[in-house]
């Protein structure tokens, strides 16, 4: 008897191991397959992602990739534009009356930027089957984020040659003031509030800082030590590529300032 | 700077990205294996954390951004335009057109004006082309597309004459095929119109 199976990825990891979906993927991708498109069609309406029946991103990318021999027009076109929504929402937002015109705009080109992206690598796919829509079915979400780094570095990188390179602040010395407002807020705790909305507004302080204070604010999340004389350890100071450490203090304290000036925290030291 | 910098550094980036943990220690190992990824692995490393952060606020779908990214889809790949035209009425059953006619409150002679690509689909008032593609269960842009070709002789129709049918050579428009099935003057002005 002909029974179906969910085919296996193909890409490899640097050690040479298979890349494998996650079980709750494999198991949903087990049933997708013995429904009829209609069934499938119909599943792809579910918009509560705690539903049984919700469709996971991951399992529409290997439904749309299995229709590589098909000519049912109309059940691909469903699957891609679900797809787009959840490659959509994947993404900061791009509408929204918090965020200023130029945001948008900003946002709104890197959205289409993955989607050429992904849609290219889909094309390939569909063409000539290879593995590089395997890293989407393992974890659609972070994937399509890391298209979005990749396509805003490529972006910066172009926009750079045009731009004037910013003096650093080596030899500014902090405020205590700031050192200790600094020491006040914990963004990873903010960003585990209650509150959608200001969880929301956190992360929009954070994305809108200039590269090189987002990437300390990071690494102060992740605790990573600032700097130190054991050179087998990771610093931050080593991360980001700097001779001082002092140039991280002020690169925090800056970060800092802004992102309670962005969510209009006062610091207390006037 | 050349693309395979680019798609290096992209896999690298898909690679960290869809990591089982995104701790410490992978971060470090990372940065320790591509220090010229630094900052793309530190932001991605932020970016996974803020949306994680705000992952389940949900706006509502951009539909108009979803219908242009299938129409870029199409336009950029070749393969897929070229085989994407399909009939809508090749799996209709003569019982599902006749409910489909009544609903439209149609003669059949409209229907087979769409069926043979007789009609000017330009001709048709959108509302009537979307609710016959809803009717025949395929998109707006199938019909569209399937209408784009020359006229063909309708499916599954039984002609009794001397000399083998052909199909028409000039399409007509929507209210020339109203009139040609007689479609009452009132019920026309009604198919007519740019609304229902």
């Amino acid at each position: 008897m002909d029974t179906r199976h969910v085919k296996p990825l193909t890409k490899r990891r640097s050690d040479g191991a298979l890349y494998s979906r996650r079980t709750d993927v494999e198991e949903a991708l087990a049933r997708l397959i013995e429904q009829s498109r209609e069934e499938i069609i119909a599943a792809l309406k579910i918009r509560e992602t705690s539903s049984p029946l919700y469709v996971k991103s991951e399992c529409i990318v290997y439904l749309i990739r299995d229709t590589r021999h098909d000519n049912d027009e109309s059940y691909f076109n469903d699957l891609y534009r679900e797809l787009m929504r959840r490659l959509s929402s994947a993404l900061p937002r791009v509408g929204g009356e918090r965020i200023d015109v130029s945001e948008r705009v900003h946002a709104a080109d890197a959205r289409d930027r993955v989607r050429d992206t992904f849609v290219r690598k889909l094309i390939e796919d569909r063409a000539e089957p290879g593995s590089a829509l395997d890293y989407f079915e393992v974890m659609f979400a972070g994937a399509i984020v890391a298209l979005r780094t990749t396509s805003m570095h490529r972006a910066r990188r172009q926009a750079a040659r045009t731009e004037a390179i910013e003096a650093d602040q080596e030899t500014n010395e902090p405020s205590l003031a700031v050192e200790r407002a600094v020491g006040s807020l914990d963004l990873k705790e903010e960003l585990l509030s209650d509150d959608p909305i200001y969880r929301s507004r956190v992360a929009d302080a954070i994305r809108s800082l200039p590269d090189k204070l987002r990437r300390v604010v990071e690494l102060i999340m992740r605790d990573m030590p600032i700097d130190s004389s054991d050179d087998s350890v990771m610093t931050i100071r080593k991360a980001i590529g700097v001779k001082s450490e002092k140039t991280v203090r002020n690169r925090r304290d800056e970060a800092y300032r802004l992102i309670r000036q962005a969510l209009s925290i006062g610091d207390n030291h006037d | 700077m050349t693309d395979s910098r680019n798609d290096s550094a992209e896999e690298i980036l898909l690679a960290f990205a869809v990591e089982q943990a995104h701790d410490n220690a992978t971060l470090d190992r990372y940065l320790q294996l591509y220090p010229h990824l630094s900052g793309e692995l530190i932001d991605l490393s932020l970016d996974l954390r803020l949306q994680r952060a705000t992952g389940e606020i949900t706006a509502p779908a951009d539909e108009a951004w979803v219908e242009a990214s299938l129409a870029a889809f199409r336009a950029t790949s070749p393969v897929q335009a070229s085989a994407a035209v399909v009939d809508p009425f090749a799996n209709v059953s003569p019982q599902e057109l006749v409910r489909l006619r009544r609903a439209l409150d149609v003669p059949s002679g409209v229907i087979q004006g769409f069926s043979s690509r007789l009609v000017d689909i330009a001709s048709v008032p959108a509302w009537f082309v979307d609710a016959l593609a809803r009717g025949l269960r395929y998109t707006v842009d199938d019909l569209r597309r399937f209408m784009a070709a020359p006229p063909r002789l309708a499916p599954g129709i039984s002609y009794k004459a001397d000399d083998a049918p052909s199909a028409e050579q000039e399409k007509i428009t929507f209210e020339d095929l109203l009139k040609q099935c007689k479609v009452p003057d009132e019920r026309r002005q009604q198919l007519l119109a740019s609304q229902d």
